[in-house]
């Protein structure tokens, strides 16, 4: 692992020079467009949970691609930054490759899969399973930033309903869920409220990660870039996912442990094998996987893992 | 005690006085009791045209208060202004709350405002779709209130909202359907219940009965004055409809022209009716 | 004895507005008091103005000039100035009415009927029910009609029914309108009991009644209306 630190000027990193001398900045963003998101980025971070607008921009790829999250880690990323790039849980997807290199390109900056030694985590659907510090930053995609959106189609109305604090329709909607469900079914993107005041969509993450925003060591984060909303949580926040007295929040609990690495702690994914309904439930988190191999734990299918398109995925960061 | 407004006056620069309207007379006592709702001097303007004129009246707590008038004769407008929907061009609206103060409803902070109308206040829209949230069940749209004060336990909402479908002639095995499964006439006694459940002390009524079938409406009228008697509420309801009117109004104001042409007890008005307007529609000559 | 109503100086003229603003003066400065415990038969031909002053002295009808004090509590409230609220607070409390119709309420059963306004009063749902009952078993009202809704009775019915409503309350004030119309003569000797009961309590009572015996039996006084005007 290496990385280079050069002066206090960005501008003075080592993305690729052809880009360079092209005429790209570094991160791709002027330093104007850059000074913008910080502001909003910065007001968000002043006022916990609360939906900053700010003027997203074009970015090289479409929407839902993570152009929100995207624009985040382009105008917060120096180049001593450690950068990491995770979708659900997993490094090597085609959207976080595309993202990791395009920072990477634009950047110089060392990259890598290891949760610890990652400042600035950029993620779609998770949060890493490894506890996460004060010294990481951790950047969230979001399609839809709108907690009452759902209830409430109105933009106007929302807006209101947040400043005015009157939230009893995001209550609505669990309450709904109990009396179709017998039980609060909503398992991603589950509301939270923060600092005791605004309702906050979590992005699509499973209710899993909830508590892991709690309390947060790290600074975390949101951009939503097509609905052109920042948000954040600053570190240590209290975070409440929201519940009745008789139904209180719980999260996903699996039978299974992981098949490759035994943990029965992590946020499982279902894999199935074969057409006879044959499936395994491997950790969601690929580099907390492959670090628990790594330790000598063990799963039942520990044996067969370069058979798996999971474990041959998992390659050695900062390549 | 009339408040007969021949001729419309012009607009008053300032709050027009409310003290000919229906002021206690401090000779027959009664004068501890404040009202709930003080409108005085309220005009509002659609450029130059009044929608309603120098309107000014003292609603007392558990008063029926009728506005009737044909459409178009400003009682819509008039209700927008006094429940806060709609700001005044002239004029103020006083609500004295729970906790015994007062608030000029259109000075108010508009968060005020909303916790009123979730709270203290009900409003029941002529077409229930206007008033139910309809992506979700009957319990739902019953215990929206009570989780919006801060209600937190499962259980004790549905109870709530259980007995409150039964109050209102729902069938309990009907609480996790959606409205749009619902007659209209159930839809109507969901979209009362959902206002109530809050124990409101003030509602505003727009045409409640007027598109349903006439069986229909006899009950929803029996319903309405049951529970508005039992809870003791004051209400301001709006109806063209003279029977409606005479079964659930105390006192009435008839409106023409944006201008209450003629007010005061409700049989008072509709069985000696004095002006002109009012003898027209008593005589049900006009199809109102 | 105590003036339980006092009418001063008054006058009712209806101007219909849409008969090109024909007037029709019904009476004219007439003056009345009523004691507690007295009855007054109005008396008159038809158009005389009986049920004019019956329902101005209830406040349904408003004097074109003129006072209509009624003792209400400790105070003489004036019906013809007060504001709605009073007036309902003086019905409620003070001044009956029996109409010649009863006003039918869907779906409301003749025993609710009977029972509300009393209910109202006290407050005692139980007792006013108890009192109901009493009075539509003393009515002959069959047992079996009490849960229903009388707008399928016969005529008779629904005027006991109205009559058992307006005695349900100790009023200090009743006004009947034709109570005994409908009635044969068993019913009619019950209202004649119920009306010397109630006077017998300081009721004042003002009556229109068409039936010549039932006038003699319970009024103190007759008031004719025809003479009246004239002395106006
Ligand atoms: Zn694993």
């Amino acid at each position: 692992m290496t990385h280079t630190t050069i002066g206090q000027d960005s501008r003075q990193g080592q993305p690729d020079e052809a880009l360079l001398e092209h005429g790209y900045n570094f991160a791709f963003l002027d330093e104007q467009t850059k000074r913008m998101v910080r502001r909003a980025t910065l007001k968000a971070i002043a006022i916990p949970g609360y939906q900053v607008p700010f003027a997203s921009r074009e970015m090289p790829m479409p929407y839902g691609w993570g152009t929100g999250g995207i624009q985040l880690t382009a105008s917060i990323i120096g180049q001593q930054d450690i950068l990491k790039v995770t979708d659900q849980g997993a490094d090597d997807t085609t959207n976080a490759v595309s993202i990791r290199s395009f920072f990477q390109r634009t950047t110089g900056v060392s990259t890598t899969e290891n949760t610890q030694e990652a400042t600035l985590i950029q993620t779609r659907h998770r949060i890493p399973e490894e506890t996460l510090s004060k010294d990481h930053i951790l950047v969230y995609q979001v399609p839809i930033p709108e907690p009452l959106r759902w209830m409430e189609p109105r933009e106007t109305e929302t807006r209101k309903m947040h400043a005015h604090e009157e939230y009893g329709v995001m209550h609505v909607k669990l309450y709904e869920d109990i009396a179709h469900h017998g039980h609060i079914a909503t398992s991603f993107d589950y509301p939270v409220q923060i600092a005791d005041r605004y309702i906050m969509s979590p992005s699509p993450i499973p209710k899993f990660d909830n508590p892991k925003m709690d309390n947060c060591p790290a600074l975390q984060v949101f951009g939503a870039g097509r609905e052109q909303r920042i948000y954040a949580i600053p570190p240590y926040t209290k975070v409440h996912s929201l519940d009745f007295e008789d139904h209180p929040f719980t999260v996903q609990s699996w039978e299974e442990v992981c098949s490759l690495c035994g943990s029965d702690e992590s946020y499982l994914d279902e894999i199935i094998l074969d057409n006879e309904g044959n499936r395994m439930f491997v950790c969601s988190d690929s580099d907390y996987c492959r670090k628990r191999l790594e330790a000598g734990h063990t799963g039942a299918m520990s044996e067969q893992q370069s058979d798996t398109p999971e474990v041959n995925s998992v390659e050695v960061a900062n390549a | 005690m009339h408040n007969i407004q021949d001729v419309p006056q012009p607009a008053p620069a300032d709050n027009a006085s409310p003290s000919s309207v229906t002021s206690v007379n401090p000779e027959f006592g009664s004068a501890e009791e404040q009202p709930l709702l003080s409108v005085a001097g309220l005009s509002k303007y659609y450029g130059d045209r009044a929608g309603c004129l120098n309107v000014s009246f003292d609603l007392y707590p558990g008063e029926i208060i009728g506005i009737v008038g044909e459409s178009g004769s400003g009682k819509s407008t008039l209700l927008n202004c006094i429940s806060g929907r709609l700001s005044p061009t002239y004029g103020t609206v006083t609500y004295q709350q729970q906790s015994k103060e007062r608030c000029d409803i259109h000075a108010a902070p508009e968060h005020l405002r909303r916790m009123l109308m979730r709270t203290e206040w009900g409003y029941v829209h002529q077409n229930p779709r206007d008033g139910l949230r309809n992506n979700v069940s009957a319990g739902a749209n019953i215990g929206e209130r009570l989780m919006g004060v801060g209600m937190r336990h499962y259980g004790n909402i549905r109870s709530k909202a259980s007995s409150w479908l039964e109050r209102v002639e729902i069938m309990q095995e009907r609480m996790d359907d959606l409205p749009r499964t619902f007659s209209g006439g159930m839809q109507q006694r969901l979209q009362i219940a959902r206002n109530l459940v809050s124990n409101p002390r003030l509602i505003f009524m727009d045409e409640p009965t007027g598109g349903l079938d006439v069986s229909v409406q006899a009950r929803l009228l029996d319903l309405l004055r049951e529970l508005v008697a039992d809870m003791g509420l004051a209400v301001v309801i709006v109806t063209h409809d003279l029977a409606v009117a005479r079964i659930l109004a105390h006192r009435l104001m008839v409106m023409k022209g944006g201008v209450v042409v003629e007010s005061g007890l409700t049989d008072q008005v509709l069985d000696d009716p004095h002006h002109e307007y009012t003898q027209l529609l008593v005589s049900s000559i006009l199809q109102v | 004895m105590n003036v339980m109503i006092d009418v001063q100086k008054v006058s009712k003229n209806f101007i219909l507005h849409n008969q090109n603003g024909t007037t029709i003066s019904v009476f004219n400065n007439l003056s009345l008091q009523v004691h507690a415990g007295e009855c007054i038969a109005l008396y008159g031909q038809s158009g005389a103005g009986k049920s004019t002053l019956l329902r101005s002295l209830y406040a349904n009808y408003k004097p074109t000039a003129g006072a209509i004090a009624i003792r209400h509590g400790e105070n003489m409230i004036d019906i013809v100035s007060a504001p709605p609220r009073k007036i309902l607070e003086v019905r409620k409390h003070t001044v009956g009415y029996v109409s010649q119709f009863l006003q039918v309420i869907p779906r409301v059963s003749a025993l609710n009927i009977v029972a509300e306004a009393r209910k109202e009063l006290t407050g005692n749902t139980e007792e006013a029910l108890e009192k109901a009952r009493t009075l539509l078993h003393r009515l002959n009202i069959p047992e079996r009609l009490w849960n229903l809704a009388p707008a399928t009775f016969s005529g008779g019915e629904q005027q006991r029914v109205n009559i058992a409503r307006g005695f349900a309350v100790d009023y200090p004030v009743l006004l009947l309108d034709e109570p005994t119309a409908s009635l044969d003569a068993i019913n009619r000797q019950i209202v004649v009991d119920l009306i010397h009961e109630a006077k017998a309590k300081g009721t004042a009572v003002v009556g229109i009644f068409h039936d010549d015996e039932v006038r003699e039996a319970v009024a103190d006084r007759v008031i004719d209306m025809q003479s009246m005007e004239n002395a106006a």
